[in-house]
Formats: C-alpha cells, sequence, structure tokens
C-alpha cells in the first residue's frame, strides 16, 4: 500500500501522500477522525498535492468524512489535488459537494 | 488434534505420548516410513511429526508427500533434529518440513510446538471456510447478476455491442442494452463504489429499477431520480453509483445522455468529427445533495457510433491513446472490426498500471431506419379513404400491453406503409394505451407517479391483479389516397377509449411541455409526433393520427 496520511491538528489539515484506495481506508479514518474533535476548527483541509490516484471507494471515503464533519458544523475543503485527482473529482461532480482549493 | 507420530523406539514414542496425551490429541504412533505414508492417507492426520531417519522411507519422504497433498488439506510437519545434518536443515524446509524440535526434548517444549502449529492448522481451517463462503456468495451474486441484466446474451442486438473485462471473480460494473420499443434503444453502464462483490450487489438494484423503467420508455431524467432515491434508501454514506443512461431513437436520429460520473461519452461522426458528452450529474446515491439532473439531446445518422466506457478504462487510457486508438472507427473499420479492435486493446491494458477494476465499454452504431432508401412522396393528399379498420379489445390483466402491440405493429406492417411511421405510430398507440389502462381502466392516479416508480408500480399490479370485466377499446384505420388496392398507406389513425370517468384533458393541450414532471408525458408525445390529437367531452377518448410520407 503506497499511502501516507500526516495529520496536523494545529491548522486542522491532514496531508495525504500516494494512491488512494480501499485498501487505505483505515488508515485514512486514523488520520482524518481525530482532527473532527479539534475544538475551535470549522474546516478540515485535506491536502491532495501528494495523492497520484483516487479510486472510487476513496471517493467514498471523502463523502463519510463529510457527513462527520456536517454533524459537527464543519466543512471539508480538498486543497490543491493534482491533475490527475482534479480529472477525477471533475468527473463525478464532487465540486458540487467539497471546497476544492487550488 | 489427529496426529501422526513416526519416530523410532519405543522410549521416544512414550515419551512424544506422555507429552501430548494430556492434552487430549489423538495419537498414530508408526515406527516405519511405509507404515507411516499408509497411516497418513488412511487416518488423515492433522498434524504429523516425524524423524529424519525412519526404514523403507524416510521423514523426507513423508513430509514431500505431505506438501504435495496440502493444496487440498493443509498439514504441518514437525521434526524432530536427531540425525538432521546443519547442512541437511535446507533440504527439510524445501520438503516441506515446518518446524524442528530437538531430541531429546523438554515436554513442555513439544507441546508449546504442536500448539503453535495446531493453531495455523485451524486458521487454515477457517480460511478455507470463508473461501468456501465467499465462493458460494459470489457465485450466488454472479448468478443474480447474470439473470437480472442478460450480460451472457452477447447475440442479442447487433450493432449493440456493450462488454466488460473482469478484473474480478465478478463484474462490478453493470451493462444492460434493451430495446423497449422497435427502433427506442436504451442502454446503461453502472459503476458502483469499489470493486467485485462490493460494487457487484449494489448494481442490482439499479439495474433492475433501470429495465423496469425502460419498459415502459420512461425519460432518463425520471429514470436517474428513481435510481438516486432508491440508492439513497439501500446503501450507507459513502457507496454510490456512477451511472451513464442512454437513449437512442432510430426513427428521429435523436441520441439522449445523461452521465453521472463516468467519462466522456464520444459521438463518432461518419465524417470523421467526434462530438464528447462529459459528465455533468453526480453519481447517484448521494446523501445530503440535490443532484440536479442534465439530459443532453444530439441528433445522430445511420452508421454514426457511439462509445463510452467505465473508469477502468479512462483511467489507464490517455486522451491521445483514446482518440487513435478507440476512437478511429467509422469509415475506415466496419462496426465488427472497431469492436475487436477496441477489444484487443482492453486486454493488453488488463495487467497493466492501474489494474483492479473491471473494464466496461460500449460500442453502438445507429442503424439505418427502416424507410431510409424509400422515396419520399411530395405531400400527403387531402382526400384520403380508409384502406382498412380494426377495432380490438383489450384486457390488461389478461394481456400485457408488450405482448399485444407487436402483434398490432405486425399486422399494421403487413401492409404498403412506411416502416419507420409505423414504428412511431407504434410508440404513440403504446403511450395511449397505457394512459387509457392506468388511469381509465385501473384507476390509478397520476400523482401517485411523483412517490416515484416503484410505489406507482406496487399500485398497477395491485389493481392488475383485481378481478374485472372491462376493458380498453382501440380501433386502427390505415387511409390510402386512392382507392386503390395494393396503394401505399398515407396516414394511420389511431382511437383509444377506457371505461374510466376520463379527465380535464384541456390544460395538457395548450400548456408547456411537460419537461422533468413525472406524469404528462404521453400526451407530450402525442401532441408532438402525432397529428389531429382530440378527445372526447368526457376525456376518455383519444385519437390521433401521423403521416406517412
Amino acid at each position: 500500500m503506497n499511502f501516507s496520511a500526516h495529520a496536523n491538528s494545529n491548522n486542522g489539515s491532514v496531508m495525504l501522500v500516494g494512491r488512494l484506495t480501499f485498501e487505505c481506508h483505515q488508515a485514512f479514518r486514523a488520520a482524518t477522525e481525530p482532527l473532527l474533535d479539534a475544538v475551535g476548527q470549522t474546516q478540515l483541509q485535506l491536502d491532495l498535492s501528494g495523492v497520484t490516484y483516487m479510486d472510487s471507494s476513496a471517493l467514498g471515503m471523502l463523502l463519510v468524512l463529510r457527513e462527520k464533519a456536517e454533524t459537527r458544523s464543519m466543512t471539508v475543503a480538498l486543497v490543491k489535488p493534482s491533475p490527475c485527482v482534479i480529472a477525477i473529482l471533475k468527473v463525478v461532480q464532487f465540486g458540487k459537494l467539497f471546497q476544492i482549493l487550488a | 488434534m489427529r496426529i501422526l507420530v513416526a519416530v523410532r523406539g519405543h522410549g521416544l514414542q512414550a515419551a512424544v505420548a506422555a507429552a501430548l496425551a494430556p492434552d487430549g490429541h489423538a495419537l498414530t504412533q508408526v515406527e516405519d516410513g511405509v507404515e507411516a505414508l499408509e497411516a497418513y492417507r488412511t487416518q488423515e492426520p492433522e498434524l504429523v511429526l516425524t524423524a529424519l531417519d525412519l526404514p523403507r522411507a524416510g521423514g523426507l519422504e513423508l513430509a514431500r508427500v505431505v506438501r504435495l497433498a496440502s493444496r487440498q488439506r493443509f498439514v504441518p510437519v514437525l521434526m524432530f533434529t536427531l540425525g538432521v545434518r546443519p547442512e541437511a536443515f535446507k533440504a527439510c524446509l524445501e520438503a516441506g518440513v515446518m518446524e524442528f524440535i530437538a531430541s531429546p526434548f523438554e515436554a513442555e517444549e513439544l507441546r508449546c510446538r504442536v500448539d503453535t502449529l495446531a493453531r495455523l492448522v485451524r486458521l487454515q481451517r477457517h480460511l478455507l471456510e470463508f473461501q468456501a463462503r465467499n465462493a458460494e456468495e459470489l457465485a450466488l451474486v454472479k448468478h443474480m447478476l447474470t439473470r437480472i441484466t442478460g450480460q451472457d446474451r452477447r447475440d442479442g442486438a447487433p450493432g449493440f455491442h456493450m462488454e466488460t473485462l473482469q478484473d474480478h471473480r465478478i463484474n462490478g460494473d453493470a451493462w444492460v442494452h434493451r430495446e423497449a420499443l422497435p427502433g427506442v434503444h436504451f442502454g446503461m453502464i453502472c459503476d458502483a463504489t469499489g470493486h467485485g462483490l462490493m460494487a457487484g450487489v449494489s448494481t442490482i438494484p439499479v439495474v433492475m429499477t433501470f429495465l423496469a423503467m425502460v419498459e415502459r420508455d420512461i425519460p432518463l431524467a425520471t429514470i436517474y431520480l428513481e435510481i438516486h432515491a432508491k440508492l439513497k434508501a439501500l446503501l450507507p454514506t459513502g457507496h454510490f453509483a456512477c451511472l451513464l443512461l442512454l437513449r437512442l431513437e432510430v426513427a428521429q436520429g435523436v441520441l439522449s445522455v445523461l452521465n453521472a460520473g463516468l467519462p466522456d461519452v464520444h459521438v463518432l461522426r461518419r465524417d470523421g468529427s467526434i462530438q464528447t458528452f462529459a459528465s455533468a450529474v453526480l453519481p447517484a446515491g448521494i446523501r445530503g445533495v440535490d443532484p440536479g439532473v442534465a439530459v443532453t439531446e444530439v441528433a445522430v445518422a445511420p452508421g454514426d457510433r457511439i462509445f463510452a466506457f467505465s473508469d477502468g478504462l479512462g483511467d489507464r487510457t490517455t486522451p491521445e491513446e483514446l482518440r487513435t486508438r478507440y476512437l478511429a472507427g467509422p469509415g475506415r473499420a466496419s462496426h465488427r472490426e472497431h469492436c475487436e479492435a477496441i477489444r484487443l486493446r482492453v486486454a493488453s491494458l488488463a495487467s497493466g498500471e492501474g489494474a483492479g477494476d473491471d473494464l466496461t465499454w460500449a460500442l453502438w452504431e445507429v442503424p439505418a431506419p427502416p424507410n431510409l432508401a424509400a422515396p419520399a412522396p411530395a405531400a400527403v393528399p387531402a382526400l384520403l379513404v380508409p384502406a382498412f379498420e380494426a377495432e380490438f379489445r383489450l384486457d390488461p390483466r389478461v394481456h400485457g400491453l408488450r405482448d399485444v402491440l407487436p402483434r398490432v405493429l405486425s399486422l399494421v406492417m403487413g401492409f404498403p406503409v412506411d416502416h419507420g411511421q409505423a414504428q412511431i405510430f407504434s410508440m404513440l398507440l403504446m403511450e395511449a394505451l397505457n394512459n387509457a389502462v392506468d388511469h381509465g381502466l385501473l384507476g390509478l392516479d397520476s400523482a401517485l407517479k411523483a412517490r416515484g416508480f416503484e410505489v406507482y408500480e406496487q399500485h398497477r399490479r395491485l389493481a392488475l391483479a383485481s378481478p374485472g370485466t372491462d376493458t380498453v377499446r382501440f380501433r386502427i384505420t390505415l387511409l390510402h389516397a386512392d382507392g386503390v388496392p395494393g396503394g401505399t398507406i398515407r396516414r394511420i389513425r389511431a382511437e383509444v377509449e377506457d371505461p374510466g370517468p376520463g379527465f380535464d384533458w384541456r390544460p395538457w393541450l395548450q400548456g408547456p411541455e411537460p419537461g422533468l414532471l413525472p406524469f404528462g408525458r404521453g400526451i407530450a408525445l402525442l401532441r408532438g409526433l402525432g397529428r389531429d390529437l382530440s378527445f372526447n367531452e368526457a376525456g376518455n377518448r383519444v385519437a390521433f393520427s401521423i403521416d406517412c410520407l
């Protein structure tokens, strides 16, 4: 599994690196869920600049995270997605669901 | 645990028995290699404890036999090190020995090593049971998917080719082609979250809903919204289905596309130009959002091809490859050759970068409408006289519309009539009869459709199961210009009357096109494609005509 996640609870961001697929879901949850409980954060930012590929399961993980964030009055932003990931997000129209920050 | 013990000497055998018997193991003890092989075959031990040196056949040979049989049944071999030279350990491991124990041995150590191997055996057994159960579950889903989609029927629709190169034991994508009415083709590619079983299960409600709705020629937007509602009710958050819905009406030369999360659809024109239709709608089943619907309609001509694929193929194809390897089709190669070239290319991708997803693709070729070569008369003469007239009574409790309509159409086709127009007539008659049966005879309220297709269908099934003797009456009249026997039919007229109280038809004749409304589409079709649409005062009888130019 060529994937790693590094959370920064100070600014509510997670940097994801590698191929984000079904096999990564435990690592993804472990990195992102603690940030949902971070006091004072209103937005969780996923830095996707190091992500080279996302499959449909990974898109599903984003949706689950978005739902959990909403219950805590938080939003999820996708930051600096690579061109490959931008193409994937565009096809599934996730710009309608997430703020995408170039 | 059943343990085969192959060691020489009563002293060693007694020591092994003393160490292992208290734990409840059942021991079969032999002192000879051939006896050990025979006992392995007949006693089916779960673990073998052997010495290297045995009469007639050694421990190494025993280990090899056990290893060869391990594909069917995993049995670990534990060997006493007595007589094993240091350089022979490697040969023992290669022969299949998993563990060694010194001899003489400590009873507690032997118990620990046997216990460790026993845990391995139990794990292996659980794994095999899991695999068998998993294979059974996969087989069930595969069977259901195949039955539902008819994906085993490859030759049913010449020119409408769709297929998947599976990367898993079951296809996680689903594709369907149906000719809902003569000359009206529906297609779908569904790529649900995940792969294999996870995705395959999610596609079942999608396919069933799609098939039920295209049977009644429901608009793509309504089909999408119904599937979206159904998936939201069935799937947990994080699971959804990317959909491509296609509707091709051959006689009108119109392709409708609803792309919800799949790669661009390409229309390849005979002149070499290419038109693309990007995803414009969210995948179906995503919670907490209004997906919005966008259906694009485009004119297509006979010989044009429609190429679509799932993201399994899209992820492994560059735009340049797409252009040179997949889209170079019409005008150069036949549809069959084009399909073969795509199939070869897709097969070469199966083991490449990104492997792990199913590769689904579709290549449709727009067929020629039946009247393409017919000379077009200048206009329909003003004075037409009936050449043939027939009246029918339909009891939908006995015969379904889809059984009856092809027979009626074949009757009409038996006359010198423009086949393309006859097919449009058939579609309009279907709409009129559907309305008459559902609302006039069965008394179903159109507003029910707003509660979802399934709710409507449940009410319909219940109403059809209720006893009754009333029928829908319909009359078909074929008219020609001069009354000459055998003359070309210039107009087809239909009149459909139901036993219901009727409805207020006036707003529907004057109002705007119903568009995405879940009801009222039948009247819009009759208005748009037919002529002389009229109702009686009560609104339980409708008449319309269609000209055959």
